[in-house]
């Protein structure tokens, strides 16, 4: 155990992220989420979103998943892909061909499952190794921190300027929906007994809503310095897995990017400076 | 002091052409943002911001034979999959079997053909209730039976005080696998 301890702490700090991002990857295709898994699908529904037009109106997913061994080929490449950028970190051709797939991965899936659940961290991550030198990698990893800020900023903005905020039903009518699945299954765990409790108790549950807003909030702070990002990202960890925990969301293709706290203090791509 | 030490100048003193692409990139975040668009790069995540105007929580299930295709007991991706599925296929069928990218495509003053190929690329072809549940029932592990009967029904939630439910359902549409 202290071997494979003091192995992680060798690595370098985005190699660390490559393997969560791997990992995060594992976890979706061996949940049944992948290109061969979802080979032949029918039906998709996309956004209104350039990134999404680019790769359908080139037909890229539909070709990938319209025969069973090209889907195949394009889940080991990918998993390949990040094994192989995990070793060889500095190499950008090969970080852009990861990202360019990671990319082609989420819009596949989230474009078949016809929901966008804002989970694309895992392929974000990746865009600071897309740059030749040290320094426009850190400027790029900077510019990605603010981004990230940003992405739970806006969303505790958001909430505290809409008039649900006053309405004391209103998570306990979010948290009825987001379990209603299990109730018509009867699968009766842990977390459905908590949701029942919850929604017999709104004004704990509205309480927990502002828990979570404040919480997303707190990264107004990351703004100004870099400080507290080792809180902010232990934060927003205690975020997702409550958000999983009350409202049956997985934070599985986001966590690799909150990483990003962990090591933003330092200045990580330092060779060339 | 503290001007120095920002991000924006110092990037300005590293690569101007990179300050610039920034400032479009925050400048075109900005105006997507007043007009409540998401895209994958520019987020706009008011995710539970907004009050639900359901009169009832609703939920939709696919039906074989008169059971449940359970999805429930599935890891998140392929759950919440299965979930929206059902649910965008209700959506997809109430609206003359049009999606979002269609209507919104149609809705453009661009010319005819455009929109043509446009829809052609971006939304699925005219797709039956029959070729969508048998890759559903597939993709959710299920061995399908000849002659299977499926449905797609609406589940409608009734919650009283004390946290218990009771259903209503309500069948949108069915098949018969010859």
């Amino acid at each position: 155990m202290r071997n494979v301890i003091s192995n992680i702490n060798q690595l370098k700090p985005y190699q660390k992220i490559i393997a969560l991002v791997e990992l995060e990857v594992l976890v979706m295709l061996l949940s049944g989420i992948g290109f061969y898994e979802l080979h032949a699908a029918p039906y998709f529904n996309i956004g209104v979103d350039l990134i999404y037009w680019f790769f359908y109106l080139l037909g890229i997913p539909q070709f990938v998943l319209a025969n069973a061994y090209v889907a195949l080929v394009f889940d080991i490449s990918l998993l390949l892909c990040l094994g192989f950028l995990f070793f060889n970190i500095e190499n950008r051709v090969l970080a852009i061909i990861s990202f360019l797939m990671l990319m082609l991965f989420y819009v596949t899936i989230t474009g078949y499952l016809g929901h966008r659940n804002f989970q694309s961290g895992f392929v974000l991550v990746l865009v600071p190794l897309m740059w030749g030198r040290a320094k426009s990698r850190q400027f790029v990893f900077e510019g990605l921190r603010y981004w990230l800020l940003l992405f739970y900023c806006s969303s505790a903005i958001l909430k505290l300027s809409s008039s649900a905020i006053w309405d004391l039903h209103h998570f306990s009518t979010i948290l009825q929906n987001q379990f209603l699945p299990y109730y018509v299954e009867n699968q009766l765990g842990w977390r459905t007994h908590l949701n029942q409790f919850l929604l017999s108790h709104p004004t704990a549950t509205m309480c927990l809503f502002l828990v979570g807003m404040l919480m997303e909030l707190c990264t107004i702070v990351g703004f100004f310095t870099k400080k507290f990002d080792r809180y902010l990202g232990i934060t927003l960890i205690v975020f997702h897995v409550g958000n999983w925990m009350l409202m049956d969301i997985a934070p599985i293709g986001h966590f690799s990017i909150l990483f990003m706290f962990f090591i933003s203090q330092k200045m990580i791509f330092v060779e060339d400076y | 002091m503290f001007i120095r030490n920002t991000y924006m100048f110092r990037l300005f003193n590293y690569a101007k052409p990179a300050f610039v692409l920034v400032c479009v990139f925050v400048l075109w975040y900005l105006v997507l943002f007043y007009k409540k668009m998401d895209m994958m790069l520019f987020p706009y995540n008011n995710m539970f911001s907004e009050q639900i105007q359901e009169a009832a929580p609703t939920t939709y299930f696919v039906k074989m034979n008169g059971q449940f295709i359970p999805y429930s007991h599935f890891m998140y991706w392929k759950k919440d999959f299965l979930e929206q599925a059902g649910y965008k296929f209700q959506d997809y069928i109430s609206k003359g079997k049009k999606n979002h990218v269609e209507q919104f495509i149609l809705e453009k003053s661009w010319s005819p053909s455009l929109q043509k190929q446009l829809v052609e690329r971006l939304t699925p072809s005219k797709l039956g209730f029959s070729e969508w549940v048998i890759w559903y029932a597939t993709f959710a592990n299920k061995q399908i039976p000849s002659h299977a009967q499926f449905e797609l029904v609406a589940c409608n939630a009734i919650f009283n005080k004390a946290g218990s439910v009771k259903f209503q359902y309500q069948t949108i549409e069915q098949c018969s696998l010859p």
